[in-house]
């Protein structure tokens, strides 16, 4: 009977919880919870909390989360408006505007994002078709609007999201740049090339510095070679002058000069090899005609 | 005759029937895989009451037909008319033949159909997650099965502990099993109409497991009925699994356990105090083990990198909602739940490259990528001759960029953002994006990149707020940075160019260094040597001077004696050693005549012959 009592009780425990999850249920914070009946929506709560309901089949309770989602769209190209293709990738924070609609039209957050990603497709390619590469990529960080981008595209979809779907979408952003394969290609041939200029100039840089050395070396060594030479021959001029001037002494008598010099020749050019062919009248040879005949 | 057992079985058999049909059609419309596992259990459930309902009709038929025969005979020998004779008994000669061959057979046959079937499920069914749709009916229907079948199976199990039904413990075992299995199946229904998918899948393979299990018993059971001296009583309710009965009866396993522990202990253990205080106290003991259980959700522990968000009743608790590291209590599970943020904990991630490999090189070379996929960011370039039309004036870098970042504000980050790890990482990418965008590749590469690093984080900084994401950016910096893979070659051969240059110009001052000193020494030698002629020259032309000088004073005190002595002397100076020739020159004539006496001229006689000049 006791035992009996016991489990009648626990039973009546266990029924009675279970009653409880079917008229009570809770929404949690960053949480939205929409009830239907039998299908159609009745009310949404929006605020975190314990509320009451009816059992299952008369309500039924979907709960969404109600926090910011973010979507990363695919890294697709686009054309920018003056003809050039580029990747670009963009982000967007969406979250829940009004639950029944959510709801009715979308029915979970797969489905929202599948929506959000197209119209996110559709007028990111709109936005950037509009505006020139150098708005995206540029050295003159003034000139650069990505921002600008970000914010038309938001404005753009903000409306279409809220009407269309009941999101509201938060924030946008650009998070990656990027080049097609086949530019990306032609791109590293151009950075391949402009290294190769760089090496170049400076491979021709040293080699015009070596050569302009090396010449104004030879121009100093010539230099100084034609003003030694320039100075050697004013010293010989001063040396032949110095001599001219002693030999200006020859023209007191220039015969006996004349004769000195012949016999200096005559010594000179004698030398002990030479076979001289003399005649008998040459002095003092002339003795072997005359004798010792006194003349 | 009590033909209530007969009608449970034909009841069993009919709702086995229709509750199979029922079972296929949901499979179909509703996608949960769970029903297909199903399946075996009906097959067992039906072929067995029939078997049993068979049995237990031959028996009586063939007892009736006895009794028959038995008052026939009575009647026919107290009658005048042997009228009907010898009647064969034809069902209990059906009945031995289907003792004897088809009960024996029907455990392996249905081993052998139980695990083809459980080899089909394991393998050849698709156990893919797909999202069952209609669950809660599928629940529902379950539910109401398994509620049913139960009733079946007490009846049948109470039944079948009288001697005469016992042939109904068999069906009523699998009709139990059976029953169990649609709770199993009800449950995980209305865990995937809650969201957890893989309940299905989980549910299906314990099926298949069980099936497995019960195909080996009852190949066990048919080989011990094959080799086991017993075979006739065996063989008769091999086909009953001895496990289900164990499980199913749980009177029976009690008690069981009661006689083995008797049986090893060697008393009557079962009948003591404590034994009788477990069994009274088991079901108490495991409701307060339960109560313990939930009592324990109002104790919590926060570990120290975390911080805790109280939640009541789902939504934040007004008074001290943050709880820091340590322990805590609060209200249990339904009232008070604890959402945990890693507050304390240093987060970060990495942009541009997937850090996954933890092969580390040594060296980390620009022509060999660094990690497995590395993003190229796009940056301008300032080369002027880059404008022209249809080009695109940009390079492209790898970049790889590591943040680090800290949650200050707990309940933002976890209420604002489903998930603000993604959120803070296409931040960062952003961020990079717009750096990279407006500097040159020339600046990033160089001294410039710690200030791009801190303007990211700024810039980082900057976009949680506007966001309200409740961290801050503790860190960002370029960890690595280098060109495309594919040209960095050409990149280090601008460094090797840069050598050459100033070995050109170091060549040329070399040059230099050895050309000009020789010329200065040259020019010097030139200067010298003409200095020595110039003094040569004047000291030679002063010494004749003055030897001239000194002549012509002699010379003019004796001219002719003065001539003669100085010729004479010159001409024996220098004829010293020459060999003369003085020849007598007559006037007029040409002819010289030259005899030269030193060499002998007449070698032999026949050489004599006029000299002629070209001899000698």
């Amino acid at each position: 009977m006791k035992k009996n009592g016991m489990m009648i009780l626990f039973a009546l425990l266990l029924a009675g919880l279970f009653v409880l999850t079917q008229v009570l249920f809770i929404v949690r914070e960053g949480e939205v919870a929409v009830v239907t009946s039998l299908g159609k929506p009745v009310r949404a709560v929006t605020e975190a909390g314990l509320y009451n309901r009816l059992p299952w089949p008369f309500h039924a309770i979907h709960t969404f989360d109600n926090r910011t989602h973010i979507h990363e769209g695919s890294f697709e190209e686009t054309l920018t408006s003056d003809g050039k293709n580029i990747l670009v990738s963009m982000f967007v924070g969406w979250r829940i505007a009004d639950p029944i609609p959510f709801l009715e039209r979308l029915g979970g957050v797969p489905q929202a994002e599948s929506g959000i990603d197209g119209l996110l497709r559709t007028y990111k390619s709109a936005v950037i078709g509009r505006v020139p590469f150098s708005d995206l990529i540029n050295t003159d960080p003034d000139a650069v609007k990505l921002e600008d981008i970000e914010r038309d595209v938001l404005a753009a979809i903000r409306d279409q999201a809220r009407d269309r779907y009941g999101l509201d979408i938060v924030f946008t952003g650009i998070s990656r740049l990027g080049l097609p394969e086949t530019i990306t290609q032609s791109v590293f041939d151009r950075m391949r090339a402009e290294r190769q200029e760089l090496a170049d100039r400076y491979r021709s840089e040293g080699q015009g510095e070596a050569i302009r050395i090396r010449a104004a070396a030879d121009a100093e060594r010539d230099r100084l070679l034609s003003e030694a030479e320039g100075k050697a021959r004013r010293l010989r001029a001063e040396g032949d002058a110095a001599a001219a001037q002693y030999y200006q002494v020859f023209a007191e008598d220039p015969e006996l000069a004349i004769f000195l010099k012949k016999l200096d020749v005559l010594r000179d050019t004698l030398t002990n090899d030479a076979t001289v062919v003399l005649s008998s009248d040459t002095a003092p040879y002339d003795l072997l005609k005359s004798g010792d005949a006194k003349r | 005759m009590n033909r209530t057992g007969e009608s449970s079985l034909v009841v069993t058999m009919g709702l086995g029937g229709l509750l199979a049909l029922v079972t296929a059609y949901l499979y179909t419309s509703s996608g949960m895989l769970f029903f297909a596992a199903l399946m075996p259990g009906y097959l067992l459930m039906i072929s067995v009451s029939l078997l049993a309902l068979v049995r237990i009709r031959l028996e009586r038929v063939a007892a009736e037909e006895e009794r028959n025969r038995a008052a026939e005979v009575k009647a026919a020998s107290s009658g005048l008319f042997g009228s009907s004779g010898d009647l064969p008994v034809t069902s209990r000669r059906t009945q031995r033949i289907i003792e004897t061959f088809l009960v024996p057979a029907a455990t392996p046959v249905l081993a052998l159909i139980l695990s083809l079937w459980a080899w089909r499920l394991h393998d050849g069914l698709p156990w893919s997650i797909t999202a069952p749709e209609n669950a809660l009916i599928a629940a529902s229907f379950l539910a109401g099965q398994a509620f049913l079948l139960f009733l079946l199976y007490r009846f049948m199990l109470g039944m079948s502990r009288n001697a005469g039904d016992r042939l109904l413990r068999g069906p009523a075992l699998y009709t139990g099993l059976l029953s169990i299995a649609s709770v199993l199946g009800a449950a995980a229904a209305v865990a995937v109409h809650g969201g957890y998918i893989p309940a299905d899948t989980l549910a299906g393979r314990i099926m298949t497991g069980v099936w497995a299990l019960l195909a080996l018993e009852l190949v066990w059971r048919t080989l011990v009925m094959i080799y086991s001296p017993r075979r006739r009583t065996f063989a008769s309710t091999a086909y009953e699994s001895r496990i289900l009965r164990s499980v199913l009866s749980p009177k029976g396993w009690t008690t069981s356990i009661a006689q083995s522990v008797d049986y090893q202990f060697g008393f009557g253990l079962s009948g003591s105090w404590f034994s009788g205080f477990l069994r009274s106290a088991l079901i108490p003991l495991l409701v307060f083990q339960i109560a313990l259980f939930y009592a324990m959700t109002a104790m919590t522990v926060i570990q120290p990198h975390e911080v805790g968000i109280k939640e009541r009743f789902g939504r934040m608790a007004d008074a001290d909602p943050i709880l820091a590291s340590g322990f805590h209590w609060k209200l249990p599970w339904p009232f008070e739940t604890v959402r945990r943020v890693p507050a304390n904990d240093i987060l970060g991630g990495a942009v541009g490259f997937e850090d996954e490999d933890e092969t580390r090189r040594e060296v980390l070379l620009w022509t060999i990528p660094h990690y497995r996929n590395e993003d190229l960011f796009i940056t301008a370039s300032r080369s002027a001759d880059v404008r022209s039309a249809g080009a695109v004036p940009v390079n492209l870098l790898a970049i790889n960029l590591i943040y680090e970042y800290r949650i200050t504000n707990a309940a933002a980050y976890a209420y604002g953002f489903s998930d603000p790890e993604t959120l803070i990482r296409q931040v960062a990418y952003r961020s990079m994006t717009a750096e990279a965008a407006v500097h040159d590749l020339s600046d990033l590469l160089g001294g410039r990149r710690e200030q791009v690093g801190n303007d990211i984080r700024g810039r980082m900084q900057s976009r949680a707020d506007e966001a309200e994401l409740g961290v801050e950016i503790l860190f960002a910096g370029i960890q690595g940075i280098h060109p495309p893979v594919q040209v960095a070659d050409a990149f280090q051969s601008v460094v090797g160019s840069l050598e050459e240059r100033e070995a050109s110009i170091l060549l040329a001052r070399a040059y230099t260094n050895s050309t000009l000193p020789e010329a200065r020494a040259e020019a010097d030698a030139a200067e010298i040597a003409a200095a020595a002629y110039r003094d040569r020259r004047t000291t030679q032309a002063e010494a004749e001077n003055d030897h001239f000088t000194n002549r012509l004073k002699a010379y003019r005190t004796q001219p002719e004696v003065f001539r003669s002595r100085l010729y004479l002397e010159t001409l024996s100076d220098a004829l010293a050693g020459s060999r003369l020739f003085i020849v007598d020159a007559p006037a007029g004539t040409d002819e010289i005549l030259y005899f030269n006496f030193e060499e002998d001229p007449f070698t032999s006689v026949l050489d004599m012959g006029p000299l002629s000049e070209g001899d000698h």
